[in-house]
């Protein structure tokens, strides 16, 4: 059943091509640079999450097994400083 | 010790909301300078790339110069206060001169309203702007709190994280903004 409504989905959009080109990239851009700048702009939206995501992640991994390795190694970290301290007189 | 501590969590969550929106700014312009034929539009000046070349090395050398100080005085805060103080004037210098450079282009006709260029000029490098303005006050603060011995690690980081938000996505907004 699914992989027939996926069969119709398909052959509707190869019979009816002008009916699947409703992204901006096709029809709003009446030149080729603004078609460019639109497929530019969908790489560019599409890439930057992944790649803020995926530093994050590698960052995170990164961090936890230096802690880990410091903690097997038996490194001691200090407290950093308090919130509020007294005055040098 | 924390895996990631909380204000520095809460500075790359908001750091990463603050990339899309520049990314979304960035797209909107590039589909709008595709969509002209004459660049600049008729009658407005030309983005002064040069003289923002300068103030971009300025920007550079304050990001650079707080991953130095970082680096090298963690545990020395009064050198770090040094090298937060070079980073603030050099941030500081940025500012003021993208803001004499605003006020030559005002005077040569270059409005919020004279044109798309103007708009997306004007938003795209005043939020650039304010973002520097925001990151400078709390790199000041920090600069404060650190002659008293005050400022808490995770803070300076943070702090430090926003900075470098603020140097590393300018090249960016030069070389679509300025250098398209």
């Amino acid at each position: 059943m699914k992989l027939g409504l996926a069969a119709a989905a398909l052959a509707f959009s190869v019979s009816l091509p002008a009916a699947a080109r409703a992204c901006d990239s096709c029809l709003a851009a009446s030149t080729p640079s603004v078609q460019m700048a639109f497929i530019m702009g969908s790489i560019f939206l599409s890439v930057t999450p992944l790649a803020l995501v995926g530093s994050a992640v590698w960052w995170i991994w990164r961090r936890a097994k230096r802690l880990a390795a410091e903690e097997e190694a038996g490194v001691i970290r200090l407290p950093s400083a308090p919130a509020r301290t007294v005055r040098r007189s | 010790m924390d895996l990631v501590p909380s204000p520095v969590l809460a500075m790359l969550i908001f750091v990463f909301t603050e990339v899309m929106l520049f990314s979304g700014f960035i797209s909107a312009f590039t589909i709008m300078r595709g969509s002209e034929v004459i660049w600049p539009p008729p009658g407005q000046p030309r983005l002064p790339a040069s003289e923002t070349a300068f103030n971009t090395g300025l920007l550079i050398a304050s990001g650079i110069a707080l991953y130095v100080a970082r680096r090298r005085f963690a545990n020395r805060p009064m050198h770090l206060r040094r090298g937060l103080l070079v980073t603030i004037l050099l941030g500081a210098s940025f500012v003021v001169l993208q803001g004499r450079e605003w006020v030559s282009l005002l005077a040569q006709g270059l409005t919020l309203r004279s044109s798309a260029l103007g708009s997306f000029f004007y938003l795209i490098v005043g939020a650039h702007a304010l973002h520097a303005v925001i990151a400078l006050g709390i790199l000041i603060y920090a600069w404060l709190r650190l002659g008293q011995r005050s400022v808490p690690r995770n803070t300076l980081a943070a702090a430090e994280i926003f900075w470098y938000f603020v140097v590393g996505i300018w090249p960016v907004l030069y070389w679509r903004v300025y250098l398209s």
